[in-house]
């Protein structure tokens, strides 16, 4: 309608900038005058049924229509943001632009796939920030205690120089493998699989508990491997590590004073199970379903009071990470728990295939 | 944020040339002020919902700060349609559209004080120590959007067998509510010093399936706008 120079100069420059997106021009009643192809798909409905429908009834969009109102009456572009499509499962830029006829452009620019790595990235850096914090919580346990006197005593002060050593190493370890793990985020994991042996893992994983274990008063008990099973599980040793010694951590976290933490592993239908027993405060069947979920913790207070003691931070993030962990290996994790009586949490991974 | 004014769709300015609206205009701009009224009441019980599920006090005081555009832009549409008649002495049929939106309007804003309450409700369990929100609760938030997405379109549509449609869903809402009432009755039983997480979420779930029986209402205004008959689709 409006053909004035300017309109079509901004009109061209407009398309130009908007390539990809779908594009709408409304009348001064908001009522649609021409739509592109990506609004039909979006709204469900032929493109010609679009046309002389309000924006309201085309898109059912309370933001979408507030924003080209707004653009309207005060005949100047508007900017915003509107969830639109089926389900408003959809995450659209919206441009508004008034033409001097008294139409109205609408450029849609979709911008669900940022919002989500958006959403990765910001769970990206804290789960980071939470596996750095346990090792360096174990390394400052040691260098407290070192500075409080055991630097005296030969035989400790040594052991903990290895441990630290081994905490240290875990650490750089990590940061090199940041790269990996946002790739782990994103569903595109690079696991370094190798045939391991389960027996190796578990030892590890009693060793580098230990420490914090010892400092709540809490036992390790390491179960005896199933006789005559030669089993190698397809595993990253270091993330299958990582994620026994978040469930360890757990286990020496909420248990009982005088408690027991009991690892071990068994042959099982999915190949081996891992699993990290405690005599602890024990969860709720309710709460069972939704633990492994990112930053859930059954009771607030309860996570917190007892980080003191651990050391360790307390995000709801560990058994997300595990079960992460897991499913990147095609495996998957568990939990059996009777309240007040202790829990019994798993890792299953598939066997290695023959060498 | 847009207040919801009620002058929504009457000519926005520049429209020297323009004479005062049609019927047919008037009437559409009606029309399309219901259907930003449901618009606005989807948002608020997404929105509801979501802060009961992530314990976010402060988007549950949006959700109720907002109901005030909710309530304002329904007046403003009773005060058109109410206005429209007595003015335009309209035909038999536009009569009968209007009534039909009018008491659209209403039910979509009892259905504001639905998304209210569900967000009164969720600044309290916060306030409680957390229990895991039953997993029924989302799916009926779901459900009745999903619900009153489709009632929306049956109105623009003007389509008796879509708003006979909608009421198909309803029954799937009534069993939810049923074992949401179960659970919380088991929960109750099992930890009694969880009761009133139980009652909140038993609450919830009422105002939910309330919600619901509200779409089913707005869906016989649709058929009754179509056909003229005042029909029961929930019986
Ligand atoms: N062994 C256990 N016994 C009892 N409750 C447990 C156990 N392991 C986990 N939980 C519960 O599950 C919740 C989630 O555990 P998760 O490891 O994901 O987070 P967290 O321990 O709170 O914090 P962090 O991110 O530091 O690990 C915990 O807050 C705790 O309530
Ligand atoms: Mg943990």
């Amino acid at each position: 309608m409006s053909t004035d120079p300017l309109d079509a100069a901004a009109f061209a420059a407009l398309l130009e900038r908007t390539a990809g997106d779908i594009l709408l021009i409304i009348d001064d009643q908001l009522r649609i005058t021409r739509a592109g192809a990506g609004a039909a798909v979006l709204t469900q409905r032929p493109a010609g049924e679009l046309i002389g429908m309000s924006l309201i009834a085309a898109f059912g969009s309370a933001p979408l229509d507030a924003l080209a109102r707004r653009a309207a009456s005060e005949r100047s572009p508007s900017l915003g943001e509107a969830d639109l499509g089926p389900r408003g499962g959809r995450a659209f830029a919206v441009d508004a632009v008034p033409l001097t006829g008294g139409e109205l452009v609408l450029a849609l620019h979709e911008i669900t796939a940022l919002r989500r790595a958006e959403r990765v990235r910001r769970d990206f850096v804290t789960n980071i920030s939470h596996e750095l914090r346990t090792p360096l919580a174990s390394v400052k346990l040691m260098a407290e205690t070192l500075s409080a006197g055991a630097v005296e005593d030969a035989a400790t002060a040594g052991q903990f120089a290895v441990q630290i050593e081994r905490e240290v190493d875990h650490l750089a370890q990590l940061v090199a493998e940041l790269l990996d793990l946002s790739m782990i985020e994103s569903g595109e994991t690079t696991l370094r699989l190798e045939p391991v042996d389960p027996t190796t893992v578990i030892a590890d994983v009693a060793e580098r508990i230990g420490p914090v274990a010892a400092r709540r008063g809490i036992a390790v008990q390491l179960l005896p491997e199933p006789e005559g099973v030669e089993a190698r599980v397809s595993a990253d040793a270091g993330r299958l590590g990582q994620a026994l010694l978040n469930l360890a951590h757990n286990a020496v976290k909420y248990n009982r004073p005088g408690g027991e933490v009991r690892l071990g592993w068994e042959s099982s239908a999915g190949g081996v199970r891992f699993t990290v027993a405690d005599d602890g405060i024990g969860i709720s069947e309710p709460h069972q379903q939704r633990i492994f979920e990112r930053f859930y913790k059954v009771d607030r207070s309860r996570a917190q009071e007892s980080d003191d003691a651990t050391g360790g931070g307390s995000a709801g993030l560990g058994l997300a990470i595990v079960r992460h962990i897991a499913e990147a290996h095609g495996g998957s994790v568990g939990v059996r728990s009777v309240e007040r009586e202790g829990s019994v949490f798993w890792v299953e991974l598939p066997l290695a295939g023959p060498a | 944020m847009d207040r919801g004014s009620g002058q929504a769709g009457v000519s926005l300015g520049h429209g020297h040339e323009r004479l005062r609206p049609t019927f047919e205009q008037a009437l559409a701009n009606v029309k399309d002020n219901v259907l930003r009224l449901g618009a606005l009441v989807e948002r608020a019980v997404e929105r509801a919902a979501r802060a009961l599920v992530e314990r976010d006090v402060e988007l549950a005081d949006q959700v109720r700060w907002e109901d005030a555009d909710v309530n304002e832009l329904q007046r403003s549409i009773n005060q058109e349609i109410t206005s429209l008649i007595a003015r335009q002495g309209p035909v038999a049929r536009d009569v009968r559209e209007l009534l039909a939106l009018y008491h659209a309007a209403a039910e979509l804003e009892r259905m504001g004080d639905y998304a209210t309450s569900i967000a009164k409700l969720a600044q309290q369990l916060a306030a409680e120590p957390e229990e895991p929100i039953f997993r029924q609760i989302p799916e009926m938030e779901r459900l009745c959007r999903s619900q009153l997405r489709a009632a929306m379109r049956a109105l623009v549509d003007v389509s008796e067998q879509q708003a006979r449609d909608v009421c198909a869903g309803d029954d799937e809402l009534d069993a939810l509510y049923k074992s949401v009432y179960e659970a919380s009755i088991a929960l109750m039983e099992k930890s009694p010093d969880r009761a009133r997480q139980a009652t909140h979420m038993l609450f919830a779930a009422h105002h939910l399936e309330r919600l619901g029986d509200r779409v089913t209402n707005i869906g016989e205004d649709v058929v009754f706008l179509v056909t003229g008959q005042i029909e029961d689709l929930n019986p």
